[in-house]
């Protein structure tokens, strides 16, 4: 294991609200649970189901190609309120946590999409 | 009659390398940088092929054909105008940037697709089948590398077989139409991390990212400062003292005119009391302010042609959200620790009007630029590091302090960060080199004749007397509210011309720590200079732009008023 590596996956979502880890892992149970994506684990994948907000934000996202249907994964979030990054095929991006609440999934695993 | 030029624009989605690919066709060197929105305004070239005129457009970055920000809205309006579209396509993400290509398909103008970082597909595993992709959006499809020049003249040479597509009336929803190509032409294989994704999973680990952003911003500076000491000492000083001094003293001694005698040399032999414009001028463009602008711009140029400002963007969102901002306000920032004119331009990717005007004050008030920086820390250190310390943290807490009134002011929804993040890309040494002469070269341009303008209207000014009449006045109301000497107020009305030029003027004053820390912080927020000033007016209109200028200077005023009274008391 290397330095870097250590810094892939962050241990057991540290700094998550206890009620939103408990969410976690039912979600990780029941695939097939909804909810928003701010409260995947680093490296699970989830596919989109629902934008929420209003039509403007709705199209920003979608226009970035992030809407229902596609399967995004969650790469990490940063500390104090901060963005959190989506990975998807390949793409790299990073949503204002209050954006990424808007976004709806469907937990699907954490195996890479 | 002659045939009409035709044009041609470059359209694709941000950071998808069109700005080169414009610089590779037609000659012209425009910027570019690995973040998303480095072009906000148009850019427009010629180039001839086989004979014929072809004007090319340059066009801001887009997702899709709805306009989000300003820089959205100038590409819209130049879409509409071109004969003929060149759609740029990030070969290493071929689904999301298909969603515009689709958009654009269904304009019905003759459109070429061109797959730019065709070299980067094969490390990252991605294997696209060009003749099927052509064949299904029914348009030319061409690979190229504008990093390494490559399949340029094949883009050229295309524009010819330019087409509208069959797509025109696709009735399939685009997102499943984008499927089925992606699925038909793509294929993937897995390969291992690289070494600079690596890098980019470190630097946006929440750890990571915090302590990479320190030691990125520390190392930076500490460089641009070893740099530029070196190239100050070893080279530019040497030359001022050794060649150009003596040559120029010779030269001028010639002159049998006194009056322009003196405005040329000056009278002292110190570079920075002599006044003239051939001596302090040049000294102060060439040996005190060029050498760190050029190893600041070295190091910047390398930050943002590797990818990683916007990493910074996503590591500072948190703290930009305390500032009524997102993190994207953070490039802007940066920029204008070089200069304040590229970094007003940076926010018009931004896409609110008061995440604008909070932006720009920030920009404008929060740090000065780098010539004025240069020159306040070089004359500063003669007091001693706490002085500089003084100056720079007063005129940040001042920077922050109107922003929080900012924003109380203009209630407003918090804007929230969506931003893509480039790949890693190790820049070319190349490129890097003519994006350095490119700003070396604007720098002269400008500097040259406001120095020269500016020392030549004090010289004239004080000459009839009206420098006389401007100490009087203005100057007996700095020395009231400040307690600077009168003979000061023409240096600080010419710091609307350059300001790194009127910090240096202070030198021959042999003012006390406390006036030059007062004068210093007056100089930096009273106004913006000149270029910055039309910069602001076009950006943000006049009657926003004199509000911000005027509480910048009511700031400036009310602050170093405060501070004076409290080193009186103090001190």
């Amino acid at each position: 294991m290397t330095f870097i590596d250590l810094f892939k996956i962050r241990p057991n979502g540290a700094r998550s609200s206890p009620s939103s880890s408990m969410d976690l892992s039912t979600a990780r149970q029941k695939a097939g649970l909804r909810g928003e994506v701010t409260r995947l684990k680093n490296g699970e994948t989830a596919k989109v189901v629902e934008l929420r907000g209003s039509d403007r934000i709705i199209r920003k996202l979608e226009a970035m190609g992030i809407m229902p249907g596609m399967t995004i994964r969650k790469k990490s979030n940063s500390p104090m309120g901060g963005p959190i990054v989506l990975e998807k095929g390949g793409m790299l991006f990073a949503v204002g946590r209050g954006l990424a609440h808007r976004i709806i999934v469907e937990a699907a695993g954490s195996q890479p999409p | 009659m002659s045939e009409q030029v035709k044009k041609i624009a470059l359209v694709g989605n941000p950071n998808s390398g069109k700005s080169l690919i414009f610089s590779r066709m037609t000659g012209t060197s425009v910027i570019s940088a690995n973040y998303p929105g480095t072009t906000v305004d148009l850019a427009a070239g010629m180039f001839k092929y086989c004979g014929k005129d072809y004007q090319l457009l340059d066009i801001p970055g887009i997702y899709s054909l709805e306009p989000f920000s300003k820089a959205d809205e100038t590409a819209l309006r130049l879409i509409k105008e071109a004969d003929i579209i060149i759609n740029v396509v990030d070969a290493t993400s071929l689904e999301r940037n298909l969603s515009l290509t689709l958009q654009l398909a269904k304009q019905g103008k003759p459109m070429v697709v061109c797959l730019n970082f065709w070299d980067d597909t094969a490390h990252k595993g991605i294997d696209i089948d060009v003749k099927n992709l052509e064949d299904r959006l029914d348009v030319p499809v061409v690979p190229i590398s504008a990093l390494r020049n490559e399949g340029i003249a094949d883009l050229v040479k295309s524009l010819e077989l330019a087409g509208t597509s069959g797509l025109v009336n696709d009735q399939m929803d685009p997102w499943n139409r984008i499927g089925s190509i992606v699925s038909a032409v793509q294929k993937l294989s897995h390969r291992h991390h690289s070494f600079l994704e690596h890098i980019s999973d470190f630097t946006l680990h929440p750890f990571g990212g915090i302590s990479s952003a320190a030691v990125i911003l520390v190392v930076t500076f500490y460089l641009v400062r070893v740099l530029g000491e070196g190239i100050a000492q070893g080279i530019c000083n040497p030359l001022y003292v050794r060649l150009y001094h003596p040559f120029v003293i010779s030269l001028s001694s010639s002159i049998p005119v006194e009056f322009l005698r003196a405005m040329l040399v000056g009278a002292s032999a110190d570079p920075l009391q002599s006044f003239g414009i051939l001596t302090t001028g040049v000294y102060i463009a060439l040996v005190l302010v060029f050498p760190y602008f050029f190893s600041f711009y070295c190091a910047f140029g390398f930050l943002e042609d590797f990818g990683y400002l916007p990493r910074l963007a996503v590591v500072l969102d948190a703290v930009f959200h305390r500032l009524g901002l997102h993190g994207y306000s953070s490039i802007p920032i940066m920029l204008g620790l070089g200069c304040k004119v590229p970094a007003f331009l940076a926010t018009r990717v931004l896409s609110g009007r008061r995440e604008k005007v909070l932006t720009i004050s920030l920009v404008l008030m929060s740090a000065p630029c780098l010539p004025q920086s240069v020159m306040i820390i070089s004359l500063g250190m003669h007091y001693g590091l706490a002085a500089v310390l003084a100056v720079f943290s007063a005129v940040f807490l001042l920077g922050l302090g109107v922003n929080v009134v900012l924003q109380k002011m203009t209630k407003g929804e918090l804007p929230e960060l969506s931003i893509e993040l480039p790949s890693y890309r190790m820049p070319s040494i190349r490129l890097l080199a003519r994006k350095l002469w490119l700003r070396i070269l604007d720098y002269f341009r400008e500097i040259f004749p406001l120095i020269v303008g500016g020392v030549l209207i004090i010289h004239i000014l004080d000459t009839i007397g009206i420098l006389r009449f401007i100490a009087g006045t203005v100057g007996k109301a700095l020395s009231l509210l400040f307690g600077l000497p009168n003979e000061i107020a023409p240096v600080l009305l010419l710091g609307f011309l350059r300001k790194d030029v009127s910090i240096a003027l202070l030198a021959p004053f042999h003012l006390p720590v406390r006036d030059f820390i007062v004068a210093s912080i007056f100089m930096v927020l009273y106004s913006p200079c000149i270029a910055a000033f039309f910069t602001l007016i076009k950006e943000l209109g006049v009657w926003s732009s004199l509000q911000i200028i005027g509480v910048s200077f009511l700031c400036a005023t009310v602050a170093c008023a405060f501070l004076h009274m409290v080193f009186q008391f103090f001190l």
